[in-house]
């Protein structure tokens, strides 16, 4: 085994050991009504684990983020009433529901596709999704999200911030804020975006840090090429040169600590780079998917035409994980969910780059008995209308954020498990409703905190990823 | 309850049942006014009050239904489908509607509302922050012979109770680079080392001081802690577009100029704050730089991030964000107050309730008025009704060079765009080209980004919860009452309709008895030379701030600087003279044990260099620095991999503060080392140790580029191995090696000269330098500045 892999159980036991000792607790809900006068609490300026309010039932997140909004109807909630109302107009019982003040109209269309029952839970998915169908036993589907708008760029805000404009924080810096990350050799949080830089809607703003350090934002890796900025040199050099420049920095370093007793900084000054020197060789070996088996090689579609670009990611992320990597974002290339026309051809194109991958990662973490501790998710920033966009002969669906599907898996979530309902056709979510800022909670109370306490101070105000909104945890589904 | 109580609830329960004006305008202000207000008066309507809508016979009291306003919303005349979004409204709600015909109904009443005056806890009101600053007595100290001044008395008052003392002086090359950095952002060269080293006097410390003091990258240095407080940004933020903000440079020039002239802090605030009731620009012809000056300053309230450039986003609730912001970016960094939390409710631990909140933006309505919105940029499917934050205000002369230049423009378009009238065909595509090109060289008027007073406003309603739908009581314009429960008197002022609001404001916020505006600039100061305020929360004097470690000091210290009329100079003379900054950073055992914090300044922190004095450092060391000052600034190239680098100007490089300053698209080396995002604005930095930045140091081509410059260059002065390592030690870190550093920097040097060679280089001494420097500049020494 590599000596710089973690194995699974030092790297889920690090954190419960109290290796590191900083408590979340006592760093981030300070408690405002003390008698003693009031210090602010230091933010944390490093990535080490931290432990978490109470008892974690995940220590790591997946996130295939499936931005450009996934098509509900055709995928995971099937809707019988389709046909009934096909061609016909929507009937304004269901649209009403409008988040944004506009409520959508236009003429009703069925799904193109089959749906069958799977697994021992019996749950329902489509034909276009036959991979992710066989773990549905895993997986808990949540029929009911909703978002509060109808274009890409506020809802992926949202979606990933909470808020619906860029400045706030997102998922993945607030949970390597809260809990460190257990390698100290590779980014706390990593986001895996397409190589060729077919970024989502708002770019590099899905994962930015917003008022916190900008130590916890997301690290773009590619998976091709150069893996990050500056991991390497961006200039030649011979080999022998890094080296005795190193050990001249280190020497130099060294020396001038020893004159200046009791200065911790400069002790972490110089573990810092010796971390850098590490992480060029870790991420390197981290990112290289050709020393697994050729049998894992094929589970995630690696080397076949369709399944390549996202399956050599989904096989990175779950390399990441098992080195101690806290968050990774899985991003598709461009807006391949986000089918305005087309919805025939382009829905299944889709389906073919994603499904395999996404339902291997679930098998692999399964078989290597990571599954139960890391949560994996799934979905977009909304859904899309169950109603046709364009002729028929060419339709596509537009965006849908009243009521759309996503899952979770792994992390403590019960498998098998189909929670809330949309109204007859999916249109708006109508029973158990579930909003971006439920699923925040949902996933932070999984790795053991609560959205309440998980704050930081802005201009005298405590911030938190779920604002102020009405927010609860989706216990039904844990 | 008693029951007479209950039935005088019951009663007042009854009278507010009928609706009043008070329920029927904000409604009015929130769905119809953008058109039939105080800009628009479409029809010749205008619903703002009672008789407005009467004089435009809008309604009819006592009959709804035949009242044109009820009528022209029931057949949804109004608002028209095509405006609702552009005008950032939305239609009526039922509940609305039913509250205007209510009051039609009833007659239209009008009440007037008496609000009883607030009664402030008298506990509350005696918190430390809100007394007025007393100078007490300077203390007697056994260290008699380290008092420089004032401030080591203090200091050392508080060390000797805990049985310590300062720690020794520092040598003086490292308090010469602490200096420089501190007061200019930029290392001492070669020849003040020199001058110092020789300078044996005893004012040597005040001379080089005096010398920094007047030098121009003082202000750069100074100005830039300015501008993080009050959230410069060369774009507008909030959206994935992040549009520019062209005018905004005008700003930091003036705030840069400012601390360069050691403009009075008074003067500068209230320049800030209502610069533009200071002057009359009314007069095209009488318009001076004074004029100019004073109207770009109050840029400052124009710097928080606004996504108001877009229909969907130019809501009445994002324009009070963006006000929001302001105020709190104002009182936050200006007065320590956390004004912001009783924007929804009562403030929970200080004094300022609900209302003096809104009536503290009261006093700013004239200028930001949430219902007669100025958008930041011009955009597309604009509402005609809205007008832009810019004013067309410029010196006569550059007005005349402007339209001189344009006429001869014109002139030379004339002949041509008559041909264009007759050609046809290729010709005809060619002289289109050329037109287009001659019409793009014309030039416009510098605009102003300012905020002004417009002479009248919308009336001010509490939001209940912070929801503008939910309006509470209407107030005035008033300052919070733990500081004055006076009726709130506007300034006097100059050239036309203007309320006097905010100078009235600007001259409370900036008098001496003013219980936190010293205090908070003094503490800022110290914070940016001691690394810790002696009130370590510097936007937060109130019950839950931090409290100060030194009260008698930072009193002394507010009280100094007003006396001095306002001179922040003073301030820095004071502080860089006195033998609390002039000690070494030494950790001794005992400090460890008694002063672990250095609450005590029982030692000078050491400190890494921020984000700017790398940069700045970086191109000054290796003969790169522009030192051209002020103007527009340097853009930024976003490459591949989301690497963002600054495009040199004409002449190289300029310091950091010279490059577009965006809220995304933050310089990589910059952001990498701690630069802020301005979200809002950025109250104290931060100061991170993470992996990016060793990774960045090492391996970024445009650093070890600037190495292979500085290691031609430093040949050029000395020769041989040990000659030019010292030399090098001497630009990068300020000092001659120690015998050890030089022993192994000398070794490491002739091993990679080897390496060089073993690779078949030419030019192998000078390669073999540069990776000297390249470690150098990666090194603690370097880095930190003790």
């Amino acid at each position: 085994m590599n000596p710089n892999t973690i194995n699974r159980r030092q790297f889920f036991d690090s954190v419960q050991n109290g290796l590191y000792g900083a408590a979340l607790a006592s760093l981030l809900s300070r408690d405002l009504y003390g008698a003693e006068p009031h210090h602010k609490a230091p933010l944390p300026m490093d990535t080490r684990p931290r432990q978490p309010h109470f008892a974690p039932r995940a220590k790591a997140v997946i996130q295939f983020c499936m931005q450009g909004g996934p098509s509900q109807v055709d995928l995971f909630d099937p809707k019988p009433a389709l046909e009934k109302f096909h061609g016909a107009d929507a009937p304004e019982e269901f649209t009403k529901v409008a988040p944004a003040g506009r409520s959508m109209k236009g003429k009703v269309m069925r799904s193109h596709w089959k749906f069958a029952r799977h697994g021992q839970s019996g749950a329902w998915v489509s034909e276009l999704l036959p991979h992710t169908a066989k773990m549905i036993d895993e997986i808990a589907i949540i029929r009911s999200m909703y978002n509060v708008h109808e274009n890409h760029e506020p809802a992926c805000y949202k979606w990933q911030s909470g808020e619906i404009f860029p400045g706030h924080p997102t998922l993945g810096a607030w949970v390597t804020y809260g809990l460190g990350s257990v390698s100290q050799n590779l980014p706390a949080y990593v986001v895996l975006a397409d190589p060729q830089n077919r970024l989502p809607v708002n770019n590099v703003e899905n994962w930015m840090s917003g008022y916190l350090p900008p130590l916890y934002q997301g690290t773009q890796i590619k998976s091709e090429g150069t893996p990050m900025l500056h991991i390497k040199p961006d200039y030649q050099e011979p080999a022998g040169i890094t080296a005795a420049k190193r050990n001249l920095i280190n020497a130099l370093d060294r020396l001038h600590k020893s004159k200046r007793p009791n200065q911790p900084v400069l002790d972490s000054r110089i573990a810092n780079y010796q971390m850098a020197a590490r992480m060029q060789v870790e991420a390197s070996e981290a990112l290289d998917v050709s020393s697994e088996t050729e049998a894992t090689r094929e589970l995630y579609g690696v080397g076949a035409k369709d399944t390549d670009n996202f399956g050599k990611r989904c096989l990175m992320a779950r390399r990441l994980v098992e080195r101690g990597v806290r968050f990774v974002q899985i991003y598709p290339r461009g807006q391949m969910w986000d089918n305005h026309s087309n919805i025939k051809t382009s829905l299944p194109a889709a389906c073919r780059q994603s499904d395999k991958p996404c339902a291997a990662l679930l098998r692999d973490l399964r078989q290597r008995g990571l599954l139960d501790d890391v949560l994996v998710l799934w979905g977009g920033e909304f859904g899309r209308l169950p109603m046709a966009q364009g002729d028929y002969a060419k339709a596509g669906r537009d965006h849908g954020p009243s009521g759309f599907t996503s899952w979770m898996a792994g992390g403590g979530v019960k498998g098998g498990v189909v929670h809330g309902e949309t109204d007859d056709i999916g249109y708006g979510a109508v029973r158990d409703r579930v909003s971006i800022q439920d699923w925040h909670a949902t996933i932070l109370h999984q790795l053991g905190m609560d959205h309440e306490k998980l704050t930081v101070d802005r201009n005298g105000l405590e911030e938190r990823i779920t604002h102020t909104y009405p927010t609860r945890v989706v216990k039904e589904i844990l | 309850m008693g029951v007479r109580a209950f039935i005088y609830f019951l009663l007042s329960a009854v009278v507010l049942a009928e609706p009043t004006q008070h329920d029927a305008i904000p409604v009015l202000l929130q769905r119809c006014v953008m058109c039939h207000g105080q800009t628009l008066k479409d029809g010749g309507v205008d619903l703002r009050t009672k008789s407005s809508m009467l004089a435009s016979k809008a309604i009819v009291p006592g009959k709804p239904e035949s009242s044109p306003m009820i009528q022209r919303i029931l057949s949804r005349a109004c608002p028209p489908d095509k405006n609702i979004s552009m005008a950032g409204i939305e239609r009526m709600g039922d509940r609305e509607l039913q509250t205007l015909r209510d009051w039609i109904a009833a007659g239209a009443p009008e009440v007037e509302q008496v609000l009883k005056p607030q009664q402030v806890d008298p506990e509350a009101r005696e918190h430390w922050a809100f007394q007025p600053p007393k100078r007490e007595e300077t203390p007697r100290v056994k260290a008699a012979d380290r008092v420089v001044n004032p401030v080591d008395a203090f200091l050392l008052a508080k060390l000797e109770a805990k049985g310590l003392s300062y720690s020794v002086e520092a040598d003086k090359l490292t308090l010469l680079r602490r200096l420089t950095f501190d007061l200019t952002g930029l290392p001492p060269t070669s020849a003040e080392m020199a001058e110092f080293l020789k300078d044996e006097s005893p004012t040597a410390v005040e001379k080089v001081v005096d010398r920094l003091l007047v030098s121009p990258a003082y202000g750069v240095r100074w100005g830039r802690h300015w501008l993080d407080m009050a959230g410069y940004s060369d774009s507008e933020g909030k959206r994935n577009a992040d549009m520019i903000r062209d005018h905004a440079w005008r700003y930091r020039d003036y705030v840069i100029n400012a601390f360069n002239a050691d403009k009075p802090y008074d003067r500068f605030l209230i320049e800030q704050i209502a610069g533009d009731e200071l002057v009359d620009y009314t007069d095209a012809e009488a318009v001076d730089e004074t004029v100019i000056e004073k109207l770009v300053a109050t840029g400052f309230l124009r710097m928080a991030p606004d996504g108001t450039s877009a229909n969907p986003v130019n809501r009445v609730e994002d324009r009070l964000q963006v006000i929001d912001d302001e105020l709190q970016i104002l009182a936050g960094g200006v007065m320590g107050l956390t004004l912001k939390c009783a924007k929804c409710h009562d403030h929970k631990y200080d004094p300022i309730s609900q209302r003096d909140y809104y009536s503290f933006a009261a006093i700013f309505k004239a200028a930001y008025d949430e219902y007669n919105w100025l958008t930041p940029q011009a955009f597309r499917n604009q509402w005609a009704g809205s007008s832009r934050r810019h004013l067309a205000v410029a010196l006569p002369a550059e007005r005349k060079a402007v339209e001189d230049h344009n006429t001869k423009i014109d002139a030379e378009l004339k002949p041509m765009e008559e041909q264009f009238k007759t050609i046809k065909g290729k010709e005809r595509g060619e002289l289109k080209k050329k037109i287009d090109a001659l019409k793009a060289k014309k030039k416009s008027i510098p605009l102003i980004r300012a905020l002004w007073d417009r002479g009248e406003s919308s009336p001010t309603y509490v939001s209940l919860r912070g929801n503008p739908g939910s309006p509470g009581p209407l107030v005035k314009a008033a300052l919070p009452a733990v500081f004055s429960e006076k009726p709130f008197k506007p300034a006097a002022v100059v050239g036309g309709n203007k309320t006097g609001n905010r100078l009235a404001l600007a001259q409370w916020i900036a008098s001496p008895e003013h219980p936190l505006t010293a205090r908070v600039w003094v503490n800022r100061v110290w914070k940016h030379h001691f690394g810790r305020g002696i009130v370590s929360s510097l936007d937060n004097f109130g019950k839950i701030g931090a409290p100060p470690t030194h009260p008698a000091l930072l009193d002394w210290l507010a009280r100094e600087m007003v006396e001095n009329r306002w001179s922040t100079k003073h301030l820095h003379r004071l502080i860089c003279t006195s033998a609390a900054y002039r000690q070494s950073s030494l950790k001794t055992e005992t400090a460890a044990r008694l002063d672990p914090e250095n609450y005590l300044l029982s030692r000078m922190p050491m400190r890494r260099l921020d984000a700017e004095e790398l940069h700045d450092g970086l191109i000054a060391i290796t003969g790169r620095l522009n030192p051209r000052q002020g103007g527009k600034p340097d853009k930024v190239q976003v490459r591949e991999g989301g690497y963002v680098t600054g495009e040199p100007g004409e002449g190289g490089w300029r310091r950091s503060v010279y490059i577009q300053q965006r809220r995304k698209h933050m310089m990589t080396l910059l952001e990498t080392f701690d630069l802020p995002a301005m979200n809002p604005n950025c109250v104290t930095r931060i100061n991170s140790t993470v992996v990016q930045q060793p990774l960045f140091l090492l391996h970024d081509k445009v650093v070890h580029n600037l190495t292979r410059k500085l290691a031609t260059d430093l040949q050029k002065e000395a020769q041989g191995i040990e000659p030019v390592v010292k030399l090098a030690f001497e630009r990068i870190v300020n000092r001659p090696p120690t015998a050890a550093e030089l022993k192994q920097t000398v070794s490491a040097m002739k091993g990679l000269e080897a390496e060089y060679t073993k690779a078949g280089k030419d030019g192998q001494r000078n390669k073999a330098l540069a990776e000297v420097c390249h470690a150098l500049f990666n090194s603690a020494a370097f880095l930190y500045i003790d």
